[in-house]
């Protein structure tokens, strides 16, 4: 359970979501606990497939089911548990409080409407505002993220990549949310345009006053874009804490070996360090530590049951047996 | 668009000279005699001699298509041997009957199968997918004459509901319409399930739902323009094959469409009105066809129909 605060805007506690299928059940999110605070931006940071993606879509509640189930968990935003609203209460939430921004901008507009037409909508329903009003807004919104605004009336197709994120940036802000979900919002980009649509976002979060939840698995743009980070492996956080925490005073092994595989401008001598192995089937986790069959600390004690939290300090943790031993250094 | 439509008009000649060839050098092949066909078996062979040579069956089949083609190049089908009246006149005589049950089959067909095709996608798995789905089965297995003939069975023998035959009686169209339809709700139900079901797993429905749209909404609005393409595609080819003329079905239930008239003609030996009635069936399913291209390019934007790509 994650300490409280006065000002958080989302806390999610013990979520856990499996996807239940005839080959097995894929345990994709155990046991998530974290806060996003207002204002700040809360990095989640693991390689793809460790349930970084299931944990935002459970925050909309738009995790497919079938197969996906979330079975246990309470998701509070600003103040509501919305594992207890309906689906038209839910349908009021998406869009409006919170907004998501998905990961490839290709095909995540609808081809046949007008981007125009595609940021009015959510206008329409969360504001009440009627066609000409929704559409003078989203011809503004599209100014805001740097589109000139006479390009409303075309289509996805004739947008450069770059410009449809920018697009899906702009639907997402249209109604103020509260909370931003930014899942991998550059992966699909290319380089240079990655570091624009991150500038664009950073300022507009600022200048909407909104908290972010950022999904990644690139180092870089957590540093960039984020207040706090939480590491996770197979659908755990492994290691939380701030910016500067989990940077400088890295603990978790895993931790250490995503910081290993970056390649250093310093010493060129070196090759990369790779994690051995692999992330494990979320089918067939163990019963201790996930990453301990490719964890060269790795002990015993380590395939029995889940490591608990260590605390350093106020909010930086860590869920490794080893540091049970005080000693313990990576 | 004026630019598409006479591209589409000048592809015609094509299918025109396509389909007369083949239809011209098989009716010459196949066994028989117009002329005797026309005056009887045991008409007198000078008589038979006569009449070919007026026909001008006697000269080599490459000549007489020539014939034919400069003729029809004048806008001339030529004159049914049987009737002596023009074949377009025969023809569009017949159309309105075809047409009408075209229309009436398609009605009840997108009435039943795009319902339930929908629902099918969107509650995958459940009652109402698992049992439209072995309806559609049986629906496609079915041969349309023994549909046709178990119909007039039940409603017209034994309720005496509807008439068993014919146009004219009211009510004549339903069990036709019924029995070509049948074929057509299995196929555009499965279609429409299938191109839903594809739809409704793409990015961009997420985001839909992400932005607060309801899940309502998100099929009526989002899902169905996009899964439109393929059901478009196959109402259209069904709407064209049926006004070919749905033979079976107007032969079972005896009705006066240009079906029968090409089946008619045919086994009469009427070359020019066989001939005729599949240039005029080939021309049709082509402007079906063109207004397929049409309809998919107001459907989906990304399509345009100047062939110009995207600007």
């Amino acid at each position: 359970m994650e300490k409280k605060y006065d000002d958080e805007i989302l806390r999610v506690e013990n979520l856990t979501v499996y996807y239940e299928t005839d080959e097995g059940t894929a345990k994709a999110v155990n046991d998530l606990d974290f806060v996003v605070r207002k204002g700040r931006t809360l990095g989640l940071v693991g390689e793809t497939g460790a349930g970084k993606t299931t944990a935002a879509l459970s925050i909309l509640r738009l995790v497919p089911n079938p197969p996906g189930v979330i079975k246990s968990g309470n998701i509070i935003l600003d103040g509501t548990d919305i594992f207890s609203l309906t689906e038209g209460e839910m349908d009021t939430i998406r869009g409006h409080e919170v907004s998501m921004i998905f990961q490839d901008p290709m095909t995540a507009l609808n081809p046949v409407m007008t981007v125009g037409d595609q940021i009015a909508e959510t206008l329409r329903i969360h504001e009440g505002l009627n066609k000409a009003e929704s559409n003078a807004k989203a011809e503004e919104m599209l100014a805001t993220v740097g589109i000139p605004p006479e390009r409303a009336k075309e289509y996805p197709h004739q947008f450069s990549g770059g410009m449809k994120q920018r697009v899906i940036i702009a639907i997402a802000l249209a109604c103020s949310p509260k909370l931003m979900i930014a899942d991998e919002p550059t992966t699909a980009l290319d380089v240079t345009i990655q570091a624009q649509v991150l500038r664009k976002m950073k300022e507009l979060k600022a200048q909407y006053d909104m908290s972010m939840i950022m999904i990644t698995h690139d180092l870089g743009i957590i540093a960039q874009m984020c207040d706090e980070v939480a590491v996770i492996y197979a659908g755990r956080i492994i290691e939380y804490g701030q910016l500067r925490e989990v940077f400088k005073d890295t603990k978790h092994p895993y931790t250490q070996g995503l910081f290993d595989s970056l390649p250093k401008i310093n010493d060129n001598r070196e090759m990369l360090q790779p994690i051995p192995g692999q992330m494990l089937d979320p089918m067939e986790l163990p019963e201790g530590c996930a990453f301990a069959p490719r964890c060269k600390y790795a002990t015993e004690k380590c395939n029995q049951g889940v490591p608990s939290k260590t605390y350093f300090g106020d909010t930086h943790y860590v869920a490794c047996w080893r540091y049970e031993d005080p000693e313990f250094k990576l | 668009m004026l630019k598409y439509i006479v591209k589409r008009l000048l592809l015609l000649i094509p299918v025109i000279i396509g389909t007369s060839a083949l239809v011209f050098f098989i009716m010459a092949l196949a066994p028989g005699d117009p002329a005797t066909a026309i005056l009887g078996a045991d008409a007198e062979p000078e008589a038979i001699e006569y009449l070919r040579e007026e026909l001008g069956l006697n000269d080599p089949e490459i000549v007489q298509y020539g014939r034919y083609m400069w003729d029809l190049i004048h806008g001339d089908l030529g004159e049914s041997y049987l009737t002596g009246k023009s074949v377009l006149e025969e023809y569009f005589l017949r159309f309105p009957a075809t047409f009408k049950l075209t229309l009436w089959s398609m009605v009840i067909a997108l009435l039943i199968s795009i319902p339930i095709g929908i629902i099918s996608a969107v509650k995958q798995y459940s009652l109402i997918d698992n049992v439209g789905m072995v309806a559609a089965l049986a629906g496609l297995s079915i041969p349309n004459f023994w549909l046709g003939l178990m119909l007039i069975m039940v409603f017209s023998l034994n309720l005496g509901l509807l008439p068993s035959g014919g146009a004219t009686a009211p009510g004549a169209v339903i069990l036709p319409a019924i029995t070509i339809g049948t074929g057509m709700t299995a196929t555009i139900t499965r279609m429409t399930r299938s191109s839903m079901l594809e739809t409704v797993r793409q990015d961009y429905i997420r985001t839909a739902r992400a932005k607060g749209v309801s899940s309502r909404k998100v099929i009526t609005k989002h899902a169905l323009r996009n899964a439109l393409i393929p059901i478009v595609t196959v109402v259209c080819m069904n709407f064209g094959y049926c006004l070919a003329g749905a033979a079976t079905s107007e032969v079972v239930f005896s009705w006066p469409g240009i079906g029968r008239l090409t089946i008619d003609a045919i086994n009469s030996q009427d070359r020019p009105l066989a001939i005729g009635c599949l240039i005029m069936t080939a021309i049709m399913i082509s402007i079906c066809n063109a207004i397929m291209d049409i309809l998919y390019s107001v459907i989906d934007p990304r399509i345009r129909l100047s062939g110009g790509g995207k600007k």
